[in-house]
């Protein structure tokens, strides 16, 4: 009993004493704007996308829903409606701000659900807003771009080979909350110019953590092409 | 043209309209009439289209499949497009299989739950058994039209109610449409119906 508080002990001063990856210097300095690790992969102006979810849960359960995210990069914005495969809406949200439930059947209707999926949303759809952004490469000469946001968590947004991001988000306590994955298939580097990514995987870390495979079906742009370009922050 | 020259060539084609539509009417104008032609069926097979209209949407979502029932509750909704995926009810057992790059993978969450409600009910109708679930009121009207509305509360927050469309053509729904709320609604259109169809034993098992 005492060896195994003791480990308990020791795992919590190992998870408390947790740190960022170090940032080392680009050989190449560059401004943010011109740098692509920090362009990301977001879609610019306002968007239909209907994606199929793949969502892998505790206890290796595996459900398909498909997910309808209409979106706006300028508003940062966005509804959401999640289906069966057949049709039938069993969530559907709205964030502009705040998170209003416009409807939602068990076991998806609890606040705590409709806050962590705009959570989500927001973490793969939109560009971070952040107090402090810095630049560089990680020890494996991968370049990434962090960003310090108001509420003490980081992002990372790691740019591993092209049409391939990572965003990792860590807790203030240096933890890595979220791994999201954004990959577009079988184009060109720079031939995607939306910034919609064809396929995105998402892992929740921790005690009841989860992932979410994400395969783009369509995207359908909405408003005239002026408001997707505007849609440039 | 004379009238009277016309209407004489063209009473046989009269009569047989006036009988056709007495037929369906007999089939379609009463709960014992639909439940006494739907006992004529043993198996159904056709292909739907389904679109999914929601306020939101800049264009309805299309989705094509094929629907394939035998009597009395076996029943497979696999969609072939944009998502390929199949939905099993057979021997009181339902399942949902999704295809990954290429393998049918099975859904295995409490999600499926509620569709295993929903494919029970279908069942129901193409048995011609409209007015037996008590959670909803059914009304036929003319059409010939079925419009099911919820008797429940609980129920009335998720669906507003449901027409069912019935062909002129015997024991064959031409179209289901659901509506969540006036502006969300999913409307199932069938096509291509074959009735009583031999159908083997493998009709209804899946090959992973």
């Amino acid at each position: 009993m005492k060896s195994i508080s003791l480990l308990l002990v020791v795992a919590g001063l190992f998870l408390s004493c947790a740190s960022l990856p170090p940032l080392h210097q680009a050989h190449r300095p560059m401004s943010v704007e011109s740098n692509q690790t920090c362009q990301g992969l977001y879609p610019l102006g306002e968007w239909q996308l209907y994606h199929t979810i793949e969502a892998k849960l505790p206890g290796r359960q595996t459900g398909f829903l498909t997910g309808l995210t209409v979106l706006s990069s300028r508003e940062r914005s966005a509804q959401c409606v999640i289906m069966t495969l057949e049709g039938f809406v069993v969530f559907d949200a709205r964030y502009d701000g705040q998170v209003t439930i416009n409807r939602a059947v068990a076991p998806f209707d609890n606040h705590a659900f409709a806050q962590g999926v705009m959570a989500d949303i927001q973490l793969i759809f939109f560009k971070p807003l952040a107090d402090e952004i810095s630049m560089g490469v990680l020890s494996d000469n991968v370049p990434v771009c962090r960003h310090l946001l108001p509420d003490g968590n980081v992002i990372d947004l790691v740019n591993p080979e092209n049409n391939h991001w990572e965003t990792r988000l860590y807790r203030s306590n240096h933890r890595v909350m979220r791994i999201v994955q954004s990959m577009i298939k079988d184009k060109l580097p720079g031939e995607n110019l939306t910034g919609i990514a064809d396929k995105i995987e998402l892992t929740a870390l921790g005690t009841s953590g989860y992932t979410l495979i994400l395969d783009l079906v369509e995207a359908i742009p909405i408003g005239s092409e002026d408001s997707r370009i505007q849609g440039v922050e | 043209m004379d009238s009277r020259l016309f209407k004489a060539r063209n009473w046989p084609f009269c009569l047989i309209g006036i009988i056709t539509a007495l037929m369906c009417l007999g089939w379609a104008d009463s709960w014992q009439g639909l439940r006494e032609t739907a006992a004529t069926v043993s198996t159904v097979k056709a292909g739907f289209v389904q679109e999914k209209h929601m306020k939101i949407l800049a264009r309805p979502l299309i989705s094509h499949g094929n629907f394939l029932f035998q009597a009395p509750d076996s029943l497979q909704w696999e969609y072939t497009q944009p998502v390929k995926s199949v939905l099993v009810l057979h021997k009181g057992q339902t399942r949902r299989y999704v295809d990954k790059e290429g393998v049918l993978v099975e859904d295995a969450t409490a999600g499926l739950q509620s569709m295993q409600m929903v494919v029970q009910q279908i069942t129901q109708w193409l048995n011609g058994r409209f007015d037996e679930n008590p959670a909803f009121s059914a009304v036929l009207e003319p059409g010939p039209k079925i419009v099911m509305t919820p008797t429940e509360t609980a129920l009335a927050r998720l669906i507003q109610r449901i027409e069912i469309e019935l062909s002129n053509r015997p024991a064959v729904i031409e179209s289901v449409t659901i509506y969540e709320s006036e502006d969300s609604y999913t409307r199932l259109v069938f096509q291509n119906v074959t009735l009583n169809m031999p159908l083997d034993d493998t009709a209804f098992s899946i090959t992973k």
